[in-house]
C-alpha cells in the first residue's frame, strides 16, 4: 500500500511535468493547427541555458525565470524565421521548416554543450514531508504546485485577457481577425512566446527530476507531451493537464507491471488507442476539421 | 536541364555513368561510399513516395529500415533461408507493419502520422535494445550471411555495387511506372486537395495507406540490403536521427521527383561519408546543416531542389531574376501567369 502511494506521488510529479510541456504544444496547435516540431528543441535549449546560468552562480529563481524567458525568445525567433514566411503554403511546408529549425537548434546546442548526457543540478530542496503517515518528496509537491500555477496562468491568459481573446479570434478565422483590426502577427508571436516559456519551465523540471540533460531530450519530451495532449483533447488546457497526469501515472504503473525498459512505449500505445477510440481526447470537444 | 533529368534519356545516361564507375577502378573506399548511398537512395525513394507524392510527413523511416534489417538477418540466421526470400520478407514485413500503424491516424487526421511514426521509431529502438532473446539487444546480430542468389555470391565491393545498382534501378523504374499512372495521379491529387479528391471518388484512406505501405516496403528492402552488406545489425543503427536524415534526403532532393530522391541520398550520405576522415565535423553537424537548408528551401523552393513543381528558372536570366526576388533586391510585381501558378500550389 505504501509503495503504491509513493509511486502514485511519483506519477503525479512526472505527469505534471509532461502536462507543462503538453500545454505549450497545445497552445500553439490550437491557434494555427500546426504541430510545432521545433518546440521540443526549444525546451531542450532552454534547459541547457538554465544549466549554464546555474554554473554562473545565479540565484535559483533568476535561473528559472531567465531560462524561461530565453525559451520565449527562441519561440519568437522560430516563429519569425520558420513559420511566418510559409504560413500561407501547403500544410506540410511549415511543419518541415519547423523541423529544420529544430534540427538547427539541436546542432547548435550540441556545438555549445557537447553530445554527452550531463547531470542537472538539484535546484529544489530535497527531503520528505510526512503526509498522513507516508513520506512524500518535497520536490514532487513543488513540481505539482508549479505546474498547477503555470497551467492556471496559461488558462487565464487565453480566456480572460484581451490578448487571449484576440488569439481565439485568430484561431477561428485568421483573415476575419485581421479585417477586424486584430494585430494577427503580434498575437501569434505572443502565443509562441508563451508556449516557449511554459515548455522551458517543464523542460527544467524534466531535467531536474531525472537528473539528466541531453540533446535528444526535446524529441523524447515531444512524444510524451503529445500523448498527454491527445489524451486530454488537443487544444484543451485542462484536458492536457489531466492527460499529462494520467500519462505519468500510466508510465509509473507500466514500470511496476512490465519493467522500466518499455516505459517510453506507453506514450505510443496511448496515442494509437486515443486515435482509434476517442480521436478528440477524453475531455476534448468535437472540432470540425480544417482543410 | 530539369526536364532532361526527369526524362527517360536522362535516366539512361545516368545509369550508364553509374555502370561504368567500377570499371575506372576508383578503389574500395569510394565504391563503399556509393554502395551505402545506393541503399539510402531506396530509403529516400520510399520517403519520397509518402511525403513527396502523397503529402504525408512521416518521421519514422529508420524504424522500417531497421525492421527490414532485423527481419532479414533473423530469418537467414535462424532458419537459414536464402537471401532472396529474406529480402522480400523484409520488405513485406515493413510494409504490413507500416500499413497497420498508419491506418488509425489516416482515418482521423494525417498530421498525427508524424507523431505516431516518431513514437514508433523510439519504441522500435527500445524493443530492439531490450528483447535480448530475439535481437541480442545492444550487442546486435553479427555474421549475417552474405548476399547470395542463383549460385552468385557477392564478395567484393564491386559485386555489391552491381547487385545494388540493379535492385535500385529496378525499384526506381517500378516507382516511375506507379507514379506515372493512375495511382500516382490519385496520390498527387490527395496531396494537393484532399477534399476535391474525395469529391471525385478517390478512396483517400486506401490510397494513403497504399502510399505508406509502398514507402515502407522500399525502406524494408533497403534494410535487408544494409544488413547483408555490413553483415551486422544493431539497434543504434536505426535511431530517430536516421529517420530525420531520410526525411531531409527526400525533401532537399526534391519532392515527387525520382532524380530528386537520388540527389537527396547523395547530398546527405555520399558527401558526409566521403569527407568523414578529412572533415569529421560534417557528420556531427549534418542534421543541423540539413535543417538550415530545409528552412531556407521551404521559404524559397518549397518542393525541393530538383522538383518540377517549383516555378523553376529555365535560363540564366530567369535564374538571376529569381535570386534577386528571393533575397528581396527586386520588388517588381510578378507576371500574372507566375502569380497564378504560385497560387495554385
Amino acid at each position: 500500500m505504501e509503495y503504491f502511494l509513493e509511486q502514485t506521488v511519483n506519477g503525479l510529479a512526472v505527469g505534471s511535468i509532461y502536462a507543462l510541456i503538453a500545454v505549450g504544444y497545445s497552445m500553439v496547435y490550437s491557434i494555427l493547427y500546426l504541430i510545432n516540431f521545433a518546440h521540443g528543441d526549444v525546451i531542450m535549449f532552454g534547459a541547457f541555458v538554465a544549466l549554464t546560468l546555474v554554473g554562473m552562480a545565479f540565484p535559483v529563481a533568476a535561473v528559472i525565470l531567465l531560462a524561461c524567458c530565453a525559451g520565449a525568445l527562441l519561440g519568437i525567433i522560430v516563429e519569425r524565421i520558420a513559420y511566418r514566411p510559409v504560413r500561407e503554403a501547403n500544410r506540410v511546408v511549415p511543419m518541415i521548416s519547423a523541423l529544420g529549425a529544430g534540427l538547427v537548434l539541436a546542432a547548435t546546442a550540441q556545438l555549445i554543450w557537447g553530445p554527452e548526457v550531463l547531470p542537472f543540478p538539484q535546484l529544489l530542496p530535497r527531503g520528505l514531508v510526512d503526509v498522513a503517515g507516508i513520506g512524500v518528496p518535497i520536490q514532487s509537491l513543488i513540481i505539482l504546485a508549479v505546474a498547477l500555477v503555470l497551467v492556471a496562468g496559461a488558462t487565464i491568459l487565453l480566456y480572460r485577457t484581451p490578448i487571449g481573446l484576440a488569439a481565439q479570434c485568430v484561431c477561428q478565422d485568421l483573415y476575419a481577425a485581421r479585417l477586424m483590426g486584430i494585430p494577427v502577427n503580434s498575437v501569434i508571436v505572443a502565443i509562441y512566446a508563451a508556449g516557449g516559456f511554459l515548455g522551458v519551465a517543464g523542460g527544467i523540471l524534466f531535467a531536474m527530476y531525472f537528473n539528466a540533460i541531453f540533446i535528444q531530450m526535446g524529441l523524447l519530451a515531444t512524444t510524451k507531451a503529445w500523448a498527454a495532449a491527445m489524451l486530454g483533447g488537443v487544444g484543451n488546457f485542462q484536458g492536457a493537464f489531466l492527460g499529462g497526469i494520467l500519462l505519468g501515472l500510466a508510465e509509473v504503473a507500466s514500470v511496476a507491471l512490465v519493467g522500466s525498459a518499455y516505459k517510453d512505449g506507453v506514450s505510443l500505445v496511448i496515442i494509437v488507442l486515443v486515435l482509434l477510440l476517442r480521436p478528440n481526447g477524453l475531455f476534448g470537444a468535437r472540432l470540425a476539421e480544417r482543410s | 536541364m530539369l526536364d532532361f533529368l526527369h526524362s527517360r534519356r536522362g535516366a539512361a545516361v545516368f545509369l550508364v555513368i553509374l555502370a561504368v564507375i567500377p570499371l575506372l577502378d576508383p578503389g574500395r573506399y569510394w565504391l563503399h561510399v556509393i554502395n551505402v548511398t545506393m541503399i539510402y537512395a531506396l530509403v529516400s525513394l520510399g520517403q519520397n513516395i509518402i511525403t513527396g507524392w502523397c503529402g504525408m510527413l512521416t518521421l519514422g523511416q529508420a524504424a522500417f529500415f531497421g525492421l527490414g534489417a532485423y527481419t532479414s538477418a533473423l530469418l537467414s540466421l535462424t532458419f537459414g533461408l536464402p537471401f532472396i526470400v529474406c529480402f522480400f520478407a523484409a520488405g513485406i514485413m515493413a510494409s504490413i507493419v507500416g500499413a497497420l500503424l498508419s491506418l488509425p491516424c489516416l482515418r482521423v487526421r494525417t498530421d498525427f502520422l508524424s507523431l505516431i511514426t516518431i513514437a514508433f521509431n523510439q519504441l522500435f529502438f527500445v524493443v530492439a535494445n531490450n528483447w535480448m532473446s530475439l535481437t541480442r539487444g545492444p550487442m546486435g546480430l553479427p555474421q549475417v550471411p552474405r548476399i547470395e542468389f542463383f549460385g552468385f555470391a557477392a564478395w567484393s565491393a564491386t559485386d555489391h555495387y552491381y547487385v545494388f545498382l540493379v535492385i535500385v534501378a529496378l525499384a526506381y523504374f517500378a516507382v516511375s511506372r506507379i507514379t506515372g499512372g493512375a495511382t500516382g495521379r490519385a496520390w498527387e491529387m490527395i496531396r494537393d486537395d484532399e477534399v476535391a479528391a474525395r469529391a471525385v471518388g478517390v478512396d483517400v484512406v486506401r490510397y494513403k495507406v497504399l502510399a505508406f505501405a509502398v514507402g515502407c516496403f522500399l525502406a524494408g528492402c533497403a534494410g535487408s540490403l544494409f544488413a547483408h552488406y555490413l553483415r551486422l545489425v544493431s539497434p543504434d543503427m536505426f535511431l530517430l536521427e536516421e529517420s530525420l536524415i531520410a526525411m531531409q534526403m527526400a525533401i532537399l532532393g526534391g519532392l515527387a521527383s525520382l532524380p530528386g530522391a537520388a540527389l537527396g541520398a547523395f547530398l546527405m550520405i555520399a558527401i558526409p561519408e566521403a569527407l568523414r576522415s578529412s572533415e569529421p565535423w560534417l557528420i556531427t553537424l549534418r542534421p543541423g546543416i540539413g535543417g538550415a537548408l530545409l528552412v531556407i528551401l521551404m521559404i524559397w523552393r518549397p518542393h525541393g531542389l530538383l522538383s518540377r513543381r517549383n516555378t523553376a528558372p529555365q535560363s540564366l536570366r530567369a535564374l538571376s531574376a529569381w535570386l534577386r526576388r528571393g533575397i528581396g533586391l527586386d520588388r517588381a510585381p510578378r507576371s500574372p501567369a507566375e502569380r497564378d501558378r504560385d497560387n495554385l500550389r
